[in-house]
């Protein structure tokens, strides 16, 4: 069979080119235009000091600045621990409880899906205002209430620094997974059954299953997950932003929630884009370490 | 399922579909796009109210209940006074109007007017988007208005606006309570009072229950969007009514204000204030408030006494709608105490209609109905129903008439009360530079907000926190730009 | 679905431990929904201020004031439903198609330049948004002149970089073998596509529907940012502005709070109780699928990718390589 392969394989090569890029021009040219062209606006501007009447070019001032500011690097520190702490947590949730919907029956995997998958449709600054209580520093608070059962004091959730970084990292952790749930649970679905039958006639048990055939089958998935959590992580402003504003003394200020003060509360659009470009690069960087780690596509 | 004919044939409905819907963008037309200068540009030549049809957009939040309600009544209204103008109001939230507004100044399309407060002007006068409308106010317009509310609409010789509404911060006291506690609240009313003396007022309604506290003195809302209200309101009655002193020396590394600080320190340690007090966002100051856990709220605006009697409404009816363990409160207005000898300054806040221009420079003619418009919405029929359903004070001839024949329901001694406060409200100032308040601004969201959050927490003492704020401002102004005294 | 016992066992002994399962995965849905249950509670009630907001877990009163509310508010309340329709519905079928069209490129064809262009596309992903919405407004609302229309809500949104880089990680677990033996046949890309590829995607294409409604559905910003007028706005943004009347009381200074007598939940949760369950059933497919391929195209092209997709063929193409 492999002597008859190669030269299929060249053919391939030669015929596939056109219809590539044919294949992907659609996407492109929606990229080039609304993604790309706005990204490269962002890179220009980040050269000057904006002015929507007339920048002026100001060379790397916007950089040397952000990269002697106490307070980004301090940002950066904090949306580090806080994508350390939430995503991977993140990510085994959902497997794990997209491996417990794979043996109920059809309608109850409907079922769940769905419940799991609510959260995402609610809106998030009205789910904030349900965290705040349940984050009340107050007696009455959910959560001290709750800790009142062991005996604990009442803590200032959101107002002292030791807890407040914590408290949001609780908070993704118990928010919605349903998208990571339903793609983990479609790749689950999708792995042959011969496999399992072949491993059954060997006498593996279940987690030998798991370790040897699930969890490689789903590198892809889990590569995707995982760069787009991080991704997402790293730009995360929305819960800091409602929540706590970033205090107390810059303790969960995340570097999403600098940027968007520096755009928009003190119109310093230029400063605003020369972050994100570090902001994306020190993402692409831990992306491409993924993309080594994970990457290579488990080919058939 | 799929095959070839059907997956074209649908690519072909799709793209089809998709082009068809670009062409019909809904009712509105490209005329009345974002861009103000566009239009307008018509009858340049000729007599001075020419007939040149002309349109100018406003992007306006609820600024009160019933605000929108009246959007089409009130571009009727406009159209019919002057018909060849056409008012095309843009309905905004108020969390996220700041951002679209942003976002379309910094692309250099904003909507003619916007309504915000006075305090963001100098921010649009720096990036050169906030229009002066000083050659095209008639005197008719600016005399309509009380004199303190326009200054706040002024920057360097520039007036950007006319404003809607000047509205008084203070406190707000469960009157029985403070009865209860020997309070003479009718004298504090008219005479103010020190802080000394509102220490041991709050102390006295301190309710305890074993050890944990059932009902505090003091509560002031300090977590989210109030986070820059507590300090702020309280700096203008310790002798620093504003950032800046006269000679433009920033006014917050005064001795006066590491007092404020262990002042306000000093409240939460002897119990009057709660300990949590930096989680304590708008809604739970409110909440305590009804539920009988605190004698008095910050901060508080006349409008809440209309709240209050409206909870005390649905309690009285019994049908569970009041909120949940709720009492009747009769809310009264206090002043905030002032600190350290000073003399006692109002926080005063002014929102008004704001003009802007765009990447082009808009026709004179086109500002002058810019101005017109802003006036419109900001004075007569349309002022007197939206400042009475604030309860905020008229601030025009023409809106104080029209609100004659409008009865309102509000207890007499607050009115004075309001009235006193707003006789020695903070001065506007017209002549901080944009840059220089730029700065001050810069300070205060990423110095002073973090740290009063920790110093209320109890983190840090009122001392560090003096220290970090003279720290920077004597990085931002330099040692001769800062008052030290 | 053999990743557990099926076989070996006694059917009690499957059900017990169904059962547990259940109940854990019930344990964690409670944790995670409880917020939502306190919203859907809330919009029960009275439509309050929300500075008034009672914490409690049962309403004091039971009333659908809050929905009619919203339907009588504002005379558009039915024409937000229609836009925020037709632009999530559109962007989900373009979505859909072209994003598989370009994941199955990036997975398996070879193209020059195919690794550049992808990492091009990832590296875009990580620009936040707040920067790049000046220039994209600047580029809808001064160089095209279409703000407030349904291309300026649909247009940036046709092909998502999310979507193609899903596709293309699904697509890499389709054996390259049945798309080389295809060609064999006789099958162009084109063919190979829409006979073979597209049928063993359905899983991928269902996930990517489902996922790209939602989020459309749900958008705030850019649909507040682009429409001017209250005819083009998104359900979304519609209730946004339309603050229950109370609410507005706690505003300038306070910001205005979102109210908690919600009945925007109860719209925007219609979708999600039904888009799920329409697709669900195709998504237990998995990779076989074998399903009826009629129409053109060369006869040995078609009955090979009837071979290719059917279970049996992917079976024996498996066994025969590994």
């Amino acid at each position: 069979m492999a002597q008859s392969a190669q030269p299929v394989k060249k053919r391939k090569i030669k015929g596939d080119g056109a219809w590539g890029y044919a294949f992907i021009a659609v996407a492109l040219i929606v990229y080039a235009l609304f993604t790309a062209y706005p990204v490269f606006s962002a890179f220009i501007i980040s050269f000057q000091e904006y002015k929507p009447l007339g920048s002026t070019y100001i060379g790397f001032d916007n950089y040397t600045a952000t990269f002697k500011d106490d307070l980004f690097w301090k940002s950066i520190k904090n949306t580090l621990v806080y994508t350390v702490l939430t995503v991977p947590v993140a990510l085994l949730l959902s497997f794990l409880v997209a491996i417990m919907i794979l043996p109920l029956r059809k309608k109850l995997q409907t079922v769940f899906k769905a419940v799991y998958y609510l959260p995402v449709v609610a809106s998030g600054v009205a789910l904030s205002l349900v965290w705040l209580w349940i984050f009340d520093p107050m007696p009455g608070g959910i959560f001290n209430q709750f800790i009142g059962w062991f005996g604990a004091h009442n803590q200032n959730w959101l107002g002292s620094s030791a807890t407040a970084m914590f408290s949001l990292v609780i908070m993704a952790w118990l928010s919605s997974h349903g998208a990571s749930i339903i793609i983990y649970l479609a790749a689950l679905l999708g792995i042959d059954d011969s496999y399992y039958e072949a491993a059954d006639l060997d006498g593996a048990s279940f987690l030998q299953k798991l370790w040897h055939i699930v969890i490689p089958s789903l590198k892809p998935t889990t590569l995707f997950l995982l760069v787009t959590a991080i991704i997402g992580s790293f730009q995360v402003f929305q819960n800091a932003y409602l929540m706590t504003g970033g205090g107390p003394d810059h303790a969960t200020t995340m570097v999403g929630l600098l940027i968007f003060d520096n755009a928009f509360k003190y119109f310093e659009f230029g400063k605003a884009a020369a972050q994100s470009l570090i902001l994306a690069l020190i993402i692409a960087l831990v992306s491409l370490f993924q993309f080594k780690f994970l990457g290579k596509d488990v080919d058939y | 399922m799929m095959n070839k004919g059907k997956a074209l044939s649908l690519m072909l409905a799709a793209t089809l579909s998709v082009s068809a819907l670009t062409a019909c963008g809904g009712n509105n037309n490209k005329n009345g796009a974002a861009s103000p200068a566009a239009s307008g540009s018509a009858a340049a030549s000729g007599s001075a109210d020419s007939g040149a049809k002309d349109t100018i957009t406003a992007l306006l939040p609820p600024v009160s209940p019933t605000y929108q309600d009246n959007f089409d009544q009130m571009e009727k209204d406009f159209n019919a006074k002057y018909p060849n103008l056409t008012l095309k109001i843009e309905p905004a939230s108020w969390e996220d109007m700041t951002q679209k507004l942003d976002t379309q100044v910094n692309a250099g399309s904003p909507p003619d007017i916007a309504f915000i407060g006075s305090d963001g002007i100098s921010k649009y006068v720096q990036q050169g988007m906030a229009l002066d409308l000083t050659d095209v106010a008639t005197p008719e317009m600016t005399g309509d208005y009380d004199a303190t509310p326009l200054e706040y609409m002024k920057n360097g010789t520039g007036l950007y606006g006319f404003p809607a509404y000047m509205e008084v911060h203070a406190l707000g006291g469960n009157k029985e309570f403070l009865e209860a506690a020997g309070i003479d609240w009718k004298n504090v009313q008219k005479n103010g009072w020190t802080y000394d003396v509102f220490r041991d007022a709050i102390k006295k309604g301190v309710v305890k229950n074993g050890e944990a506290t059932s009902r505090y003195g003091f509560v002031f809302a300090t977590a989210g969007v109030a986070s820059k209200d507590y300090l702020g309101i309280m700096a203008k009655s310790a002798g620093m009514p504003a950032a800046f002193n006269k000679d433009l020396k920033y006014a917050y590394t005064s001795k006066n204000y590491l007092e404020l600080l262990t002042d306000l320190r000093q409240m939460i340690d002897d119990g009057s204030m709660p300990k949590e007090l930096s989680s304590v966002d708008a809604g739970k100051r409110w909440n305590m408030f009804l539920t009988g856990q605190t004698m008095i709220t910050g901060k508080g605006l006349a409008t809440f006494e209309n709240s209050a009697k409206k909870n005390n409404a649905k309690i009285d009816a019994k049908d569970g709608s009041a909120v949940k363990d709720s009492i009747k409160v009769d809310y009264i207005v206090l002043p905030v105490p002032t600190f350290a000898g000073a003399e006692p300054v109002s926080s005063t806040v002014v929102d008004g209609y704001v003009a802007f221009r765009g990447k082009k420079e808009p026709t004179a003619e086109h500002k002058a109905n810019i101005a017109k418009a802003a006036y419109f919405l900001s004075s007569g029929k349309v002022a007197a129903t939206t400042n009475n359903d604030l309860f905020a004070a008229h601030i025009t001839k023409s809106g104080r008439e029209a609100a004659a024949s409008m009865t309102i329901d509000r207890n007499p001694d607050n009115v004075a009360a309001v009235e006193t406060m707003l006789s020695h409200a903070a001065p506007a100032r017209p002549d901080i530079p944009a840059d220089l308040g730029a700065k001050a601004i810069k300070i205060e969201n990423e110095v002073i907000v973090p740290k009063m959050q920790a110093l209320l927490a109890g983190e840090i003492k009122p001392q560090d926190m003096y220290d970090a704020v003279k720290k920077a401002a004597i990085d931002a102004f330099g040692q001769d730009g800062i008052v030290q005294d | 679905m053999s990743l557990y016992n099926n076989h070996t066992g006694s059917r009690a002994g499957k059900t017990a431990r169904n059962t547990v399962i259940v109940v854990l995965l019930l344990l964690f849905a409670l944790a995670t929904l409880f917020p939502i249950y306190f919203m859907v509670i809330s919009s029960f009630g009275d439509p309050v201020e929300a500075g008034a907001v009672s914490y409690s877990i049962w309403p004091g009163k039971f009333t659908l004031d809050s929905y009619s509310f919203f339907f009588n508010y504002s005379e558009y309340s039915y024409r937000w439903i229609l836009n925020s329709t037709i632009v999530a519905g559109a962007v989900t079928i373009t979505n859909v198609f072209f994003a598989t069209l370009a994941g199955y490129a990036f997975s398996k064809l070879r193209f020059r330049g195919r690794g550049v262009l992808f990492s091009i596309l990832l590296a875009a992903m990580m620009i936040p948004y707040q920067v790049t919405q000046v220039p994209l407004y600047i580029l809808i609302v001064n160089t095209f002149h279409i703000e407030n229309t349904y291309s300026a809500l649909i247009l940036p949104g046709l092909v998502t970089v999310y979507n193609v880089f899903l596709a293309k990680q699904f697509m890499s677990s389709i054996p390259t073998e049945i798309m080389e033996s295809a060609k064999v046949e006789g099958c162009s890309q084109l063919q190979i596509f829409f006979r073979i590829i597209m049928p063993l995607s359905k899983t991928v294409m269902a996930v990517i529907a489902i996922l790209t409604f939602m989020e459309s559905w749900n958008t705030f910003f850019w649909p507040f940012l682009v429409t001017n007028t209250m005819d083009m706005q998104t359900i979304q943004v519609g209730l946004k502005n339309f603050r229950f009347a109370n609410t507005t009381y706690f505003s300038p200074d306070d910001g205005g709070r979102d109210d908690l007598g919600g009945a925007d939940v109860h719209p925007v949760l219609q979708p999600a109780e039904v888009l799920p369950r329409g697709r669900h059933r195709r998504r237990g497919q998995g990779l076989i699928w074998a399903g009826e391929r009629k129409g053109l195209g060369g006869w040995r092209c078609r009955r090979a990718a009837k071979l290719r997709t059917s279970g049996a063929g992917l079976r024996r193409q498996i066994r025969l390589w590994r």
